[in-house]
């Protein structure tokens, strides 16, 4: 495994990956501390698990007809775990002497996780424990950074802070373990964030684990604070080099962005999957189900020692998804992304004692993390050239026409004469409406100059340029661009390319294989754009330019090994989902006048069509359903996923923006032909999406059968 | 002078893991007098700690002969390397 160039901005490695059982036991529901954020809430000093039901649960795990993974976490937890270590260290040797006996082999893959406050670490008992079990097991201790932070929250029964009693062990601690802690903050202490993080880093706790509470604590600009405080942490990072030195859970490269299918099947934790013995001797889905952290609903358990599970009670946390979980405000929010929820807490909160609901107070401040952490991933780009690790997610796009003169680069062709340039101040207007609003920022290029200064401010902002072609000396000072050719550009000396984009006028396809041929002498990667298609595109010149085009590709991969993409015809092979343009939906245009546009063919043709602008939103987009996929009936029926269903063609020619017209759709299907012949040329090398064969070009025919239409004249 | 380092692939790194997590339980398992007490308990402790450390010393063995490891020695779990002391 190769080492990231960064570690503030990683999670913290899980034991086997998290593919392990995690069996939790409860010793005790009484704890030493009386921390004031703490989500148990009905803490009871006589509340202890019994040895003889401790004993009961480690042979039904071990024996009863229930499924293990190969590997399992013993996690023992309060309450304060410690306080009872006695009968942690009875439950220890009983469960790996009986695994051992049993012939399981969880008496060998195990680890035993215990979190405590620290308070009695180094207590000759626990010290025992530890010794006696060292290399299986890993111990946190909970410091909350500086002593004004952990004194305000982590206190004892009588009111003082835990800060004094608990500092003379770390060094103890730091000796055995990797020294990892969690810190929570909540309202109160938002403002000493930056400083408690730091101050664990400069104790040589190298890994922190961070969040805030998920309860409804928030107050008015609180979020506000959050985000400054981050920021300021991030400064702090950047300003001294530490990225790859400490680790803070609060800045995450996975951050961000809208959830796909995938991970709406999915939800946020693991309740249900893992186990937890309670002190009354029954099995709960995870320990913010019982009733000492609940305060609204029922304790939920799924089973007890005598009967074991009910696997009945179980289905409600195997179905639980985050799209069933999720209202649509969650489901469709644009930084969806790493949103984490507690499903117990949420149970809690939930006025009909469902599992199938989710509790919102950390909407906020998860936004305001996310503004920070961009904050963060774009400074560390700009200044030190590392990029962020990113996962395959969808994310908002503004794009900046820097003049009214942009260089093409969508389906439809800017014929603006007009040469009105942004303002800076309108720069920097659009890029402080990006960050608060969730964009990534793209600068269109004027076609004809190149004006373009960098700022210091700008260094706070990942911006992708796109830059013609001719341009490509001036755009080798900034930080990422993509560059745009065009039919006179194609030979400029420019160098080997890895992406570039290629515009080729609807009424110039003859010469699309040459030009494309040429460009792949230099490009690894070329993102094709047909401009102003229309009705009397020639299909069948385009579909023998594409077919030579595709042989090209299968010829360079046969003789030279080397795998060339050219957008049309080559994506399509990776893709299973649509990537159509999302203008109006996902994407906007910001233009010089300052107001934004649902796109930039849009613009260029209405201008009295704004959507909206960056001091009051996009306050004028009607209709705005019509811009989302899901309202384009063709595009429902379709997999020719590439297309990028041009809406300003939309309009032009059927007078709705979510209609294509035959033409659109009928190119974007010679494309699917040939790019399934071009997998069929590469065999297993290109890519594991199937692509069928169809006996049609419109997939009008497809949503006729679909609906059994028989009526009306439509001919097709 | 910088330590030479050797990328393992996943697959003998995960056995190399599990190899040293059951030898580090059975070690741990020495510890507990219920198990030392009990004749038959220990002698299957004491033949399945044979193999494992017979398989550990092979893990090693074969180790040297592909990637030319001479010396001391250590496995970074973390970066999935094996380092020379």
């Amino acid at each position: 495994m190769g080492r990231s160039p960064y570690k503030v901005g990683k999670f913290l490695r899980s034991w086997k990956e998290g593919e392990a059982q995690t069996i939790t036991f409860v010793v005790t529901e009484d704890c030493n501390l009386r921390c004031k954020y703490c989500y148990i809430t009905h803490k009871a000093s006589n509340k202890k698990m019994k040895l003889e039901d401790a004993k009961k649960f480690v042979d039904y795990i071990l024996t009863a007809d229930i499924k293990r993974t190969e590997a399992v976490i013993i996690d023992f937890i309060g309450g304060e775990p410690f306080i009872e270590v006695d009968l942690i260290d009875r439950i220890t040797d009983y469960f790996k002497i009986r695994a051992f006996e049993l012939g399981r082999d969880w008496f060998w893959n195990y680890r035993i996780n215990i979190c405590t406050n620290g308070v009695n670490y180094s207590d000759p008992d626990v010290q025992a424990y530890i010794n006696k079990n060292f290399g299986k097991m890993s111990v946190a201790i909970t410091l909350d950074g500086t002593k004004e932070k952990h004194d305000l929250q982590r206190v004892f029964a009588n009111g003082d802070g835990s800060f004094d009693t608990i500092i003379p062990n770390i060094d103890l601690w730091k000796s055995q373990f990797t020294a990892s802690t969690k810190v929570t903050f909540a309202s109160d202490d938002l403002f000493l964030l930056k400083d408690s993080i730091i101050d664990l880093w400069n104790r040589g706790i190298a890994e922190v684990a961070a969040n805030v509470v998920f309860e409804d604590v928030w107050k008015e600009e609180d979020d506000k604070l959050f985000e400054s405080q981050l920021i300021a942490l991030a400064d702090y990072v950047l300003d001294n080099r530490l990225y790859d030195k400490y680790l803070c859970t609060l800045f995450s490269d996975s951050l961000g962005g809208y959830l796909n299918e995938e991970q709406l099947q999915q939800t946020s934790c693991g309740a249900g999957k893992m186990m937890a013995l309670g002190v009354d001797a029954k099995i709960y889905p995870c320990m913010r189900y019982m009733a000492y952290s609940l305060n609204n609903n029922n304790g939920w358990h799924v089973g007890d020692i005598e009967n074991g599970i009910d696997m009945e009670r179980v289905r409600p946390f195997m179905t639980a998804t985050t799209k069933l979980q999720s209202d649509s405000e969650c489901i469709n929010c644009e930084i969806a992304n790493g949103c984490n929820f507690c499903q117990g807490y949420n149970y809690d909160e939930s006025a009909t004692a469902s599992n199938f609901y989710r509790a919102k107070y950390i909407c906020k401040m998860h936004k305001a993390r996310v503004r920070a952490n961009e904050y963060y991933f774009a400074k560390l780009f700009n200044r030190f050239g590392i990029k962020r690790d990113s996962l395959d997610v969808d994310r908002k796009k503004l794009y900046f026409l820097l003049s009214d003169n942009f260089v093409n680069y969508c389906a439809t062709a800017n014929h603006s004469i007009g040469s009105n340039a942004m303002s800076r101040q309108a720069i920097f207007n659009g890029l402080q409406y990006s960050r608060e609003n969730f964009f990534d920022a793209v600068f269109v290029h004027p076609k004809d100059a190149f004006t373009f200064k960098e700022e210091l401010e700008y260094e706070a902002h990942l911006i992708l340029h796109m830059v013609p072609a001719k341009f490509y000396k001036e755009a080798a000072c900034l930080h990422k661009y993509l560059l745009v050719f065009d039919h006179d550009s194609i030979s400029l000396p420019t160098g080997h390319i890895k992406n570039c984009m290629f515009n080729i006028s609807s009424d110039r396809i003859e010469v699309l294989f040459e030009d494309v041929a040429e460009l792949l002498k230099k490009a690894d990667r070329i993102n094709l754009n047909i401009l102003d298609i229309n009705k009397l595109f020639d299909e069948a010149l385009y579909k023998k330019q594409l077919l030579k085009i595709k042989d090209l590709l299968i010829e360079w991969h046969r003789r030279k090994r080397i795998i060339k993409e050219v957008s049309l015809i080559t994506d399509l092979c990776h893709m299973n989902r649509p990537n159509n343009c999302k203008a109006g939906d996902r994407s906007f245009v910001y233009a010089p006048d300052e107001n934004i546009y649902a796109c930039s063919g849009l613009y260029s043709k209405d201008r009295s069509r704004q959507v909206g602008d960056v001091k009051h939103g996009l306050d004028n987009l009607l209709d705005a359903q019509l811009y989302k996929r899901k309202y384009n009936a063709l595009c429902g029926v379709c997999d020719a996923y590439q297309c990028l269903n041009c809406i300003c063609i939309n309009q032009e020619f059927t007078n709705e923006i979510n209609v294509s017209p035959s033409f659109q759709c009928r190119k974007s299907h010679i494309e699917r032909e040939v790019a399934r012949l071009y997998q069929l040329g590469m065999k297993s090398e290109a890519g594991d999406s199937r692509i069928t064969e169809l006996t049609y070009l419109d997939p009008i025919k497809a949503l006729y059968e679909k609906n059994n239409i028989s009526v009306g004249y439509y001919e097709y | 002078m910088s330590k030479a380092t050797w990328d393992i692939p996943k697959e003998e790194m995960e056995a190399i893991e599990n190899i040293f997590e059951r030898k580090t339980a059975l070690e741990n398992l020495t510890k507990l007098p219920d198990v030392i007490n009990n004749e038959a308990l220990y002698e299957k402790l004491i033949t399945d700690y044979g193999k494992t450390v017979i398989a550990f010393q092979k893990w090693w063995d074969n180790g040297a002969e592909k990637y030319g490891w001479q010396g001391n020695m250590h496995v970074d779990f973390e970066h999935s390397q094996v380092v020379e002391e």
